[in-house]
């Protein structure tokens, strides 16, 4: 993993391709690669889906080795839905291919003159490049299946769908999972416009003879991954809860806090949460021949996705995630497993991301576009996306501009970035995080719902404003560190409480590049990461005042509770200082 | 005195119906604590459970009332 690919898709006489050695990037992975080649390499003042602008995917420092659970990639860029620097995170197959290939980073900058189409093929021998205008508007799935007839069904694929190529902000890419199916998508921020602005629809990655990455020190690796493994099977989240319900697991919980965002941010409750619990979704896929437990990339042992079958037992989509499943269902007042698992399924194949997706048509419900609850309505609004239609393209922009556009006052949105399902009131640390993430609006950016809810990593009070600066600043920090070794965070649960397991994973790093990192190291390069996501976000106008949540939070009591968002500007203020 | 009792995820296979999520009563004594409560459903009281009582965190020696509604999870994450 020691080459950057750099597709200049604006060159003269056609795209070009180089490759060049990591360099000054060395030693970096994921999301710290990412966050440095955009603040780097990107003027923050560049317009988004601009020829200024690049989009890098990048796998993480143990992607491609053994080390079990390293497939997550990173996909970074200026946003053109916050303006800000974006790193956005996916799982498939990808991450493991590209690392195994030698990649630290593909790099695709510049702005094609003609309005092709193209596709890019990866595999030991080098990169090319082609036009294939008969991609064009595919969705995702009719693009990986035609892709899959030329290419066999060996490669895996980084697609966009329509909304990518009609550079909405909403847009996704996404990465096929182990069966071959584009349902792992680095979903928030808008990553798919902006592959969308370079003309790029496919990347067709096949590591064919490629081979495992070797570690520097193979026994002190391999041991350091039995330890590893043994500690998230060992945890009861890692090992067993998520394999057995999903994410959607959360469904209850969070409605039992009174921390569960329903009909647009309006109550923390939902009446029809056993119909979409992740209990419910488990049993019902069961039913159908589908799969409750599923991973989303090989070397998983966590498996929190699954498989969900239409009525008939044929597939739908995949196990559609908490998050999902919140925005089009509680949110939108909609409690009908096969209406949102359709809803998830659109998303999907058009490329969008569900959090932004769900929020936008939770504003276009307060809005009086469709009534909260009617499902039917919330699939022809984002078949308008699908299609293109002038409305369509409006939701596709995201719920800011959806909100701006139909004079809504509630928009759940930090840096027009949609919240994702935890009411910051009734759950006051994730709402630190949502405020003041350089991503905008991201529960993955700082999950202190873990400590807030769940008593994982500690127990602070989600309806107090104490101690809520210090956690979200804390699990920031983390976040960006794990962000950048290719782990998916879940790891976390297992790492916030058992410190021998943090120490496996940090011996990990140590066997495979022969360094000898600590503790403080691991917290240095996450600081070193939002450092630099901080500096391009002020770079590109962003002051404190856009740290900060909507007004109605401020404003308005959540119910059950009744109660508001506390925590004083000085103290968001203080997160970043370290 | 009564309360409303809520098991979930694979604490359901506890209630009297095996159904998580669906709430029952439960007939406790007066000044009942939660660990009570998680003794008359069999459930051991050394299994790590995430408690809330009327949607607030609570713990084991937590003190119950009439009509109050616990409810139960085992550990759980995701996200």
């Amino acid at each position: 993993m020691d080459k950057i690919l750099r597709i200049d898709m604006g060159a003269e006489g056609g795209p070009r391709i180089s490759v060049s050695q990591v360099g000054e990037y060395a030693g970096l992975g994921g999301r710290a690669l990412t966050s440095a080649i955009v603040s780097k390499e990107v003027p923050p003042l560049c317009h988004a889906l601009g020829a200024d602008n690049k989009l890098v995917i990048a796998p993480g420092l143990l992607s491609g080795s053994i080390a079990a659970n390293s497939g997550r990639l990173s996909v970074g860029c200026k946003s053109p839905l916050t303006g800000g620097i974006k790193e956005s995170n996916a799982g498939g197959q990808a991450s493991q291919v590209l690392a195994r290939l030698g990649y630290a980073a593909i790099v695709l900058e510049g702005k094609p003159v003609e309005d092709n189409t193209y596709k890019i093929i990866i595999n030991k021998d080098g990169a090319r490049i082609e036009v294939d205008n008969s991609l064009k508007m595919l969705g995702n799935y009719s693009t990986v299946e035609k892709l899959a007839k030329e290419y066999g069904e060996k490669p895996c694929f980084i697609t966009i769908g329509p909304a990518g190529e009609m550079k909405l902000a909403a847009a996704s890419i996404a990465c096929t999972d182990m069966e071959g199916r584009p349902t792992r998508h680095a979903g928030r921020g808008g990553v798919g416009a902006v592959m969308g602005s370079k003309g790029v629809k496919a990347l067709v990655i096949d590591d064919t003879g490629a081979g495992m990455r070797a570690p520097k020190d193979p026994e002190k690796f391999k041991e350091a991954n039995r330890n590893w493994v043994a500690g998230l099977k060992k945890h009861p989240v890692t090992g067993e809860g998520l394999a057995a319900y999903g994410t959607n697991v959360l469904t209850n919980v969070l409605n039992e806090a009174g921390g569960y965002p329903t009909h647009n941010f309006t109550w923390g409750r939902f009446e029809g949460h056993t119909k979409i619990s992740g209990e419910t979704q488990a049993a019902l896929e069961t039913e159908r021949g589908g799969l409750a437990t599923h991973g989303c990339h090989r070397g998983c042992v966590m498996r929190c996705s699954g498989v969900f079958m239409d009525k008939y037992g044929n597939y739908l989509t995949k196990q559609p995630e908490y998050e999902t499943v919140w925005a089009h269902g509680g949110n939108c007042g909609i409690d009908d497993l096969d209406a949102i698992a359709m809803l998830d399924r659109l998303d999907d194949d058009y490329g969008l991301d569900t959090i932004e997706m769900g929020a936008t048509i939770g504003v276009c419900m307060e809005a009086g576009l469709a009534k909260f609850g009617d499902a039917e309505a919330a699939i022809n609004l984002i078949k308008q996306v699908g299609a293109g239609t002038d409305l369509g393209r409006i939701l596709g922009s995201g719920a800011a501009i959806t909100g701006k556009v139909f004079g809504v006052e509630r928009v759940p949105v930090v840096k027009n970035q949609a919240l994702p399902a935890y009411d910051p009131r009734a759950v006051h640390g994730i709402g630190v995080t949502y405020a003041t993430s350089p991503m905008g609006a991201d529960h993955t950016a700082g999950y202190a719902v873990g400590a807030n809810i769940l008593g994982i990593g500690g127990k602070v009070d989600p309806l107090s404003p104490e101690g809520q600066v210090e956690l979200s600043r804390d699990l920031q920090i983390a976040t960006a560190a794990v962000d950048s070794t290719g782990m998916c965070l879940f790891i976390a649960f297992a790492v916030l409480d058992q410190p021998e397991t943090f120490q496996a994973l940090i011996d990990m790093i140590n066997a495979f590049y022969g360094l000898s990192l600590t503790a403080d190291d691991v917290a240095e390069l996450g600081k070193s990461v939002l450092r630099n996501e901080r500096e391009f976000n002020i770079k590109a106008g962003f002051t404190s005042a856009h740290d900060r949540l909507p007004g109605f939070f401020y404003n308005d009591a959540l119910p059950p509770h009744n109660i508001k968002f506390k925590v004083t500007d000085a103290e968001l203020d203080r997160v970043f200082s370290f | 005195m009564k309360i409303e009792m809520i098991l979930y995820a694979s604490l359901g296979k506890m209630a009297p119906d095996k159904m998580a999520g669906t709430p029952f009563q439960l007939e406790l004594d007066e000044g009942a604590l939660v660990r009570h409560a998680v003794k008359k459903l069999n459930i051991p009281d050394t299994f790590p459970l995430i408690i809330f009582v009327n949607g607030r965190h609570s713990r084991l020696d937590g003190i119950l009332k009439e009509g109050d509604r616990l409810a139960l999870f085992p550990p759980i994450a995701g996200g």
